[in-house]
């Protein structure tokens, strides 16, 4: 069955890995400055460890906040999505699995595709949002269209329009992403400039 | 002095999008009697259209007859197939298909989808500025320039020029595809109506614009991708 990810599937040994390898060049850092300081600062050894221990805290919260704590698996019968908590370090230290949300897409009562603005670290000027609704649970996934290939992206649309009991696409965003005649930024903002 | 002569511009206009209906029997009259009620659809029987309709349940168009055709059309042409079972429309894997009806929900499906590709055609050719609070919508084919003076943006086409409520040339930049380059920093041009460059100045066939040092290879490159010789 084919299968499509959208975002990073989260291995806990690849994080692991990479953590350790972040620690060890973030400790020649931490080392380096603090000799340089020593050199003009006669300090305490004290400081040292201080210095080391809050640096490291930082570094952690901020990765952790960072860091991608979700990823969706589109195939043929639905969408699983695999949520993380906001304590993930803690979560893939003690093993803990993921909370996975399914949408099967005969199940979902409400699919509609949106967009919004992204923010200013992504590579997209606008995401799209794929609303998600089911009997108990509803969901709002949202797709930054460069990180999907148009061959992926196709693949999930036509599951989307095929398979799911209703799909609402009010901004005709599916086609402007087929079709290419011109790019979804410009695509959008002339939708926008309409509705003012 | 004269460095460049256009010999292919595009001339065409869109006032009505072209439909292709590859279906026969009762299933063609229906999705006939559906495009009745769109004045901006007509049917055409070339191959170039913007939107086809193709039933592949027919045997005439099964998909073993004109996948090739499709694959040709493949992202110049909004495809719309309509089969009997979910199980051949997934066969179609790979063709930028826009919606996938079958036979039985094509009433109840048809006049929406229309509906939809006439909003994203009309959003692909034309844009929509505010002039003296009245909403205008212009085909892009149509305007000839953006121009800016004492913060505000000029729209001009053939005989006219029209104050509108954008804020500046980049605002007018985003809502327009690759067709439109920077002269210089207060005018920008539709490649399309140029008539000649020359050292410093870029003519549209009864205007002149001055054409700034920093602008001109930037203009020249897109030209010259344009079939210009230069």
């Amino acid at each position: 069955m084919k299968q499509v990810v959208y975002g990073n599937i989260i291995y806990r040994r690849l994080v692991l890995k990479e953590l350790m390898f972040l620690s060890f060049i973030n400790f020649l850092v931490v080392n380096v400055t603090y000799l340089f300081v020593s050199i003009r600062f006669s300090l305490p050894l004290y400081s040292y460890v201080v210095y080391l221990v809050t640096y490291f805290f930082i570094l952690f919260m901020i990765k952790q906040q960072r860091a991608s704590k979700e990823y969706a698996i589109f195939d043929e019968e639905g969408i699983q999505i695999y949520q993380y908590t906001k304590h993930f370090y803690r979560d893939l230290l003690k093993g803990r699995q993921p909370k996975v949300l399914t949408f099967h897409y005969a199940q979902l009562l409400e699919c509609s595709l949106s967009y919004r603005k992204a923010n200013n670290r992504s590579t997209s000027r606008y995401h799209l949002v794929l609303h998600l609704m089911k009997e108990d649970i509803a969901y709002d996934l949202d797709i930054n269209p460069t990180a999907l290939s148009s061959k992926n992206m196709n693949w999930l649309l036509l599951m989307l329009s095929v398979k799911a009991a209703v799909f609402n696409d009010t901004h005709q965003l599916s086609l402007c992403l087929m079709q290419q005649h011109l790019s979804l930024d410009s695509y959008i903002q002339r939708q926008e400039a309409k509705n003012l | 002095m004269l460095i460049g002569i256009c010999y292919n511009m595009d001339e065409k206009g869109i006032d009505m999008f072209n439909i292709m209906v590859w279906c026969q029997g009762t299933l063609r009259e229906q999705v006939i009697h559906e495009l009745k009620q769109f004045d901006c659809f007509q049917i055409s029987g070339k191959r170039d259209g913007d939107v086809l309709i193709i039933d592949i349940s027919d045997p005439m168009y099964s998909l073993q007859h004109v996948r090739a055709t499709l694959e040709e059309m493949n992202g110049s042409a909004i495809i719309v197939m309509i089969a009997k079972d979910t199980q051949q429309l997934l066969e179609v894997v790979g063709l930028y298909v826009y919606q996938y009806i079958l036979q039985d929900q094509l009433t109840k499906r048809l006049p929406n989808c229309l509906q939809s590709i006439y909003e994203y055609l009309m959003n692909v050719t034309t844009i929509c500025v505010s002039v003296e609070r009245e909403k205008q919508f212009h085909r892009i084919s149509d305007i000839w320039y953006f121009r800016c003076e004492d913060t505000f943006v000029y729209l001009g086409r053939k005989e006219m020029e029209l104050v509108t409520n954008l804020t500046s040339l980049e605002k007018a930049k985003g809502l327009l595809g690759d067709d439109f380059q920077y002269v210089n920093r207060n005018v920008m041009v539709n490649l399309n109506h140029i008539t000649s460059i020359s050292d410093t100045t870029v003519t549209l066939q009864s205007m002149t614009f001055p054409l700034s040092r920093r602008k001109r290879q930037q203009l020249l490159s897109c030209m010259k991708k344009r079939g210009w010789t230069l």
